[in-house]
């Protein structure tokens, strides 16, 4: 036993479970590039640009799933801050785009909190609490007291604004998918880093355990939803300099997918483990199948939605396996 | 006494010709009901009734429920029967719903024009509707034939597989495609994509058509939603790609204005309007019966023939559609 330090394959696959997916993912690369030559070639930079609004509320969604909650109202926030904001843009009283990204992300962040304190404080089911807040998040949208907005068109808002994201790059990729970067390595280290970030460990995986030592469980739950928001604010603020209109049902249902690809990245929906690792991979995921169905074949449109289900679970129940078969090797090398 | 004779016939041949003169539908009250009050859409279209008024000298008076329901428009129906309107023109929340009330209006002696959006063959004289479902798909398809100089690659992003009105037009456009009309005979027609009118997957599906064909130069969108992802997509792949369809103009300013659409089309709704108050005089003056086969003088718009709808019942094409142009499309953005 003299490499008794070395870990086997079997555990390191187990610690790791991203790298399966990893697997999963190059798999499907190679499916997709034998049907579409050069596919990667054309589309990376694509699939990175319109994965860069839903890897920044995976962010969120991570932190809350931490947490062992959950939040389906961030594509209601995303319209509502993103309608917020592309409304005061078009009336003239914002100019600054630095300031939009800024108003964003307080909205979002505000409609998190909300959602946080009724969820902790208030001991309601999350999934009931984010319902709720989203429908009336996006009813907000149109009232005539509020905003009464049908829609924010591209004329409404600044070229600076619209030109933010996508027509300025570094090293070749533009600003939007260095946001999500951004967001991604602050989360990263937020949540391996610091007490709070760990503290959010400690609740979704054993909330009794984490108040005796002394964990605020429910500031932390409340700082969860809030960062969750202010991810789907700010994303919503993405989206409108992305596409450069919104609308009242702008995103409506894609908070599933956001959810699908933390899932898909490992997290557990009962909280207290994930990896943002992972959670980039299963974005990555996501963004990837959107770009490549349309590719596969032309008119075969009707059955799209049926191959993103299909090849969901197919992704999901790879990684599953694989990570049984690791799991099951592993025990049996330690003779269990 | 000759010359007094004279005076007296002269007198009275002036006199014959002013009354003569007395405007076809003085005398006569039409109520205008419409979806929802407070729609620019609709305000466009009663600004066809007063138009129509000025010419014809016939009252009207125009109603459409808050709430956009079609319980609000019996009501509104209903009042305008009790006040003895002479013909009724109604832009239906829903074509079998309004039946019953027309049928009580029809016993009363009103005539019962449906405009914009059909009251059933059962309960109404005609419906005035604007171009029938060959008239658009060919429309589009000799705009962007134009746009794009006569040779080259189109393609067509739809709303749903499954969405009636869209795929009757594009049967109609693969139908003149195929007619071997020489003006198609150097467009190749490489498919229809579905966004099911979304913004996203709209964006997504016009992504991929891109990478799939490098030379694609014109795309059709015959749906309001999908026309500015479309235009957004081609903006920022920087792809020469000429785009037309069915489309707001508020929606369309900014890609008419940068060239990426030369001209866009929607229906007029001033032209609705207009075209029903010289139908609904003429029913109540009794000499037109809205019959299929029947022609009527509609002022500006000359002479339209009555056809058989799908439904069984009559119905009015004005066979035109208003384009958006660099020219026009501003005067149209705030109407639609």
């Amino acid at each position: 036993m003299q490499n008794k330090e070395r870990k086997p394959i079997y555990s390191i696959l187990i610690e790791h479970r991203e790298i399966p997916l990893l697997a999963v993912l190059a798999l499907l690369l190679v499916a997709v590039s034998i049907r579409v030559p050069g596919y990667l070639g054309k589309s990376w930079l694509n699939v990175l640009k319109n994965g860069s609004i839903n890897m920044v509320m995976c962010c969120g969604m991570l932190c809350v799933l931490l947490i062992g909650s959950i939040d389906i109202s961030i594509t209601a926030i995303l319209a509502f801050a993103g309608a917020v904001a592309g409304k005061l843009m078009g009336t003239g009283a914002i100019q600054s785009t630095v300031l939009m990204f800024v108003l964003g992300i307080a909205i979002g962040a505000a409609v998190g909190a909300i959602n946080g304190v009724l969820m902790s404080y208030g001991r309601v089911i999350s999934l009931i609490v984010t319902l709720s807040t989203s429908y009336i998040v996006r009813a907000l949208i149109p009232m005539e007291w509020l905003l009464g907005m049908n829609k924010i068109n591209p004329t409404q808002l600044t070229q600076g604004f619209k030109d933010s994201l996508i027509n300025h790059s570094f090293l070749g990729l533009p600003f939007l998918v260095w946001l999500a970067v951004l967001v991604v390595v602050i989360t990263g280290v937020f949540l391996k880093y610091t007490r709070t970030g760990r503290n959010l460990y400690a609740v979704g995986s054993n909330a009794e355990a984490a108040q005796m030592r002394g964990v605020p469980i429910n500031r932390i739950r409340v700082l969860a939803h809030t960062i969750c928001g202010a991810t789907a604010g700010l994303a919503g603020i993405m989206w409108l300099a992305f596409y450069a209109a919104i609308e009242k049902g702008s995103a409506l249902g894609d908070e599933m997918f956001t959810i699908a690809a933390c899932v898909l990245g490992g997290v557990a929906v009962t909280g207290g483990y994930g990896k943002i690792g992972g959670v980039v991979i299963g974005a990555l995921m996501i963004a990837f199948i959107d770009s490549a169905i349309p590719q596969m074949g032309i008119g075969n449109s009707m059955i799209t939605e049926f191959i993103k289900g299909i090849l969901l679970l197919i992704a999901i129940l790879l990684n599953v396996v694989l990570q049984r078969v690791a799991e099951k090797q592993d025990l049996a090398r330690r003779n269990i | 006494m000759k010359k007094v004779l004279a005076l007296v016939l002269t007198l009275m041949l002036v006199l014959s010709v002013a009354a003569f003169a007395e405007k076809a539908g003085e005398g006569i009250t039409i109520g205008v009901v419409y979806k929802q009050s407070g729609n620019a859409y609709f305000q466009a279209g009663v600004t066809g009734f007063e138009q129509a008024a000025e010419e014809l000298g016939f009252e009207f008076m125009h109603d459409g429920p808050d709430d956009g329901s079609s319980d609000g428009q019996i009501r509104i129906i209903e009042n305008y029967i009790a006040q003895g309107v002479d013909a009724l023109c109604i832009s239906a929340n829903d074509p079998a719903a309004l039946v019953d009330v027309c049928n009580e209006a029809r016993e009363a002696g009103i005539k019962v024009i449906s405009w914009d959006a059909k009251v059933d063959a059962e309960g109404r004289d005609l419906d005035v509707e604007p171009a029938s479902a060959q008239v658009i798909g060919v429309t589009q398809l000799d705009s962007i034939v134009n746009s794009i100089g006569g040779e080259g690659q189109i393609a067509i992003v739809s709303a749903m597989a499954t969405a009636p009105n869209q795929n009757l037009w594009i049967s109609f456009i693969e139908e003149a495609l195929n007619s071997g009309d020489e003006k198609y005979a150097n467009i190749e027609y490489v498919g229809t994509v579905y966004g099911d009118d979304e913004y996203t997957k709209s964006f997504n599906e016009t992504q991929a058509l891109l990478e799939k064909y490098p030379d694609l130069k014109g795309i059709i969108v015959p749906t309001t939603v999908g026309g500015p992802a479309v235009c957004k997509c081609i903006q920022d792949a920087g792809r020469d790609v000429k785009v037309t369809g069915l489309t707001l103009a508020s929606d369309m300013k900014e890609f008419i204005d940068a060239g990426i659409a030369d001209e866009t089309f929607l229906w007029n709704p001033i032209e609705l309007g207009y075209a029903s108050s010289y139908a609904a005089v003429a029913l109540v003056k009794g000499d037109f019966t809205g019959a299929v086969g029947e022609k009527i003088e509609c002022g500006e718009l000359g002479e339209l023939e009555v056809t058989e709808s799908d439904d069984g019942g009559s119905i009015l094409f004005l066979n035109k559609l208003n384009s958006f142009t660099k020219d026009t499309v501003d005067a149209w953005v705030d109407i639609l």
